[in-house]
């Protein structure tokens, strides 16, 4: 297994896909980070603070810094999730799922040790992704006499809990493209899903008085639940995250269990089939 | 040795492979040929455990592929020359195999070096011909300096330089006692590599034999022409040999020897200008064998 995980890590840094999905993350995140903290706090500093007390309190005093770095996650968690996906699909578009089998014959090695190897891939995300949210918008704060919330211990608590969330998600990627092998499709689910599917559904609960519990269940929910803060909620997109009836470490759970169950669908449904 | 035992394998309504059985001796070279889509590659893929056999199966020295321990260091094999990633360098290409056969970074060098490729470790693999992708897959089946070698086509795409190459090396690793087996669709490319011959056709064995054997089956016609092309298609004629006649009145005449024929003319008192044995070539035979259905 160890020989086949030090394998996965040369497969994964030896391409240039790695890095080109990271940098384009890091400035999506920036460029969002700068509007949201500019625009944020230049709002709060217009109201009287009598209207401001009767204002969301996810807007105001500290939380107003964690509603901004919580778009990290809410907003970049697709990119660790195609990072993993396309980990396996480019192996059977360039066909290089040959040497790789022949390298390893016993196929659930081979599964295992991307799973496993994409796991640190994932947090090497997290990290990347959270300093480009978090940096651009601590110095706007700063700036602008608002709290960077940066000397607080929830705030690096929330730190934490956003890197298990972009960790995890990679490891779901996985599963997907194992389930899926062809890359077109897995890059079609996996925005169909996240960007489409997903938001609607979480919305329903909240546009309706439906007691949908089990959206929580949902990937997207999870992933926001391990932080406890989601950038969502403030556009009022399903405040599942808030509201969410789950702790962040049964949630955490949830999102591994999603990679678990993939996994384990794909194996006998097209992880074994010919390779021809 | 490898041996492949009673395979089929059927995809769908398609029979690929058809009770297939044969060897692949130590220390010998056998060339898998058959015409495109005859099996070739759905055998090896089924020996190296890509595919599940419908029956039968293939074994090394008796084990199956996925039952060596670091198969990598004892089958090295190359199946199709495309299968790399256009954005990794050879050398990581390799390096990504090594830690599976237990192997060090400077191994990954020494193989390159082997393959000619030395040089080109670092570029990319989008930007090389498919000569260079060639080699680099038989460098990937070096790595783990192994004792059994499948190579599925390693002369496509080769220049006449590179066949050479390919041929020197082959013959130097068959000597060094390892198992070769190589497939082709050409025998042409492969009669001077090869010792053994396995010729399959839809699926079928239909001939398997060392190569000396297969050129006993080769059939001599004899070209002739005389200085009176009438009186030469009467004597053609009376003789009932078998024989083509081409447009400027010679002929080519099978199954009879040019004595026989330059008997007959002297009998019929017929100038001869011309009579010479043509041997049909060994991929007359190949063709005829592929051609004809079960034709042994």
């Amino acid at each position: 297994m160890r020989a086949a995980i030090k394998s996965e890590f040369r497969k994964l840094f030896s391409t240039r896909m790695w890095w080109i999905l990271m940098l384009c993350a890091a400035a999506y995140l920036m460029f969002m980070s700068l509007m949201m903290a500019f625009s944020l706090e230049f709002s709060i500093q217009q109201v009287s603070p009598e209207d401001l007390a009767t204002a969301p309190s996810m807007i105001q005093g500290d939380r107003l810094a964690l509603l901004v770095y919580s778009m990290a996650g809410s907003m970049a968690y697709v990119f660790p999730l195609l990072i993993g996906a396309l980990s396996v699909t480019q192996e059977y578009r360039h066909k290089t799922i040959t040497p790789t089998f022949l390298a390893e014959p016993r196929r659930v090695v081979v599964l295992g040790a991307k799973l496993i190897s994409s796991l640190p891939m994932g947090l090497v995300y997290g990290l990347v992704c959270l300093a480009a949210t978090v940096l651009p918008a601590a110095i706007v704060f700063t700036v602008m006499g608002g709290s960077n919330a940066l000397d607080k211990a929830d705030t690096w608590e929330f730190f934490a809990r956003a890197l298990l969330d972009f960790s995890l998600w990679a490891p779901v990627g996985v599963g997907v493209g194992a389930l899926l092998r062809s890359q077109v499709a897995a890059i079609v689910v996996v925005l169909a899903e996240t960007q489409f599917a997903e938001p609607i559904l979480r919305m329903v609960p909240s546009l309706t008085n439906w007691d949908w519990k089990w959206i929580e269940f949902l990937p997207g929910s999870a992933g926001d639940a391990i932080q406890g803060v989601s950038f969502y909620s403030l556009m009022g997109l399903g405040d599942s995250s808030a509201a969410s009836t789950l702790p962040w470490g049964w949630s955490a759970l949830v999102l591994g269990g999603w990679a678990v169950l993939f996994c384990a669908l794909a194996y006998p449904l097209s992880w074994k089939r010919d390779i021809s | 040795m490898i041996e492949v035992r009673s395979l089929t394998k059927r995809f769908g309504p398609v029979t690929a492979v058809d009770n297939l059985s044969f060897q692949a001796q130590e220390g010998r070279v056998t060339g898998f040929l058959g015409p495109n889509g005859s099996g070739k590659t759905t055998t090896l893929r089924a020996a190296l455990g890509l595919i599940r056999p419908t029956a039968g199966d293939v074994v090394f020295d008796g084990q199956h592929y996925g039952e060596i321990k670091r198969p990598a260091s004892v089958i090295g094999a190359a199946l199709e020359a495309s299968s790399f990633h256009p954005g990794r360098t050879a050398l990581d290409h390799l390096r990504a195999i090594a830690p599976e056969a237990g192997l060090p970074d400077s191994r990954c060098l020494e193989v390159l070096d082997i393959v000619g490729l030395a040089s080109q470790a670092d570029r990319r693999v989008g930007g090389y011909s498919m000569g260079m992708r060639g080699r680099l897959g038989v460098a990937a089946a070096l790595l783990g300096d192994p004792s059994v070698l499948l190579l599925d086509e390693p002369t496509n795409g080769l220049d006449p330089e590179g066949i050479t190459w390919m041929r020197q090396l082959l013959r130097a690793l068959a000597a060094q006692g390892r198992t070769i087996l190589i497939s082709s669709h050409l025998l042409r490319e492969v009669e001077a590599t090869v010792d053994d011959v396995v010729i399959i056709t839809r699926g079928r064995l239909v001939h398997a034999s060392p190569l000396e054997e297969l050129e006993r089956l080769e059939q001599p016609a004899t070209f002739v022409a005389a200085a009176d092309p009438v009186a030469l298609a009467a004597l053609v004629k009376a003789q009932r040999w078998e024989a083509q006649a081409n447009p400027d009145g010679s002929y080519l005449v099978q199954g009879t020897e040019a004595g026989g024929i330059g008997h007959a003319a002297f009998l019929a008192g017929l100038e001869l200008t011309q009579l010479a044995t043509q041997r049909a070539g060994l991929e007359q035979v190949f063709f005829r064998l592929t051609e004809g259905d079960g034709l042994k």
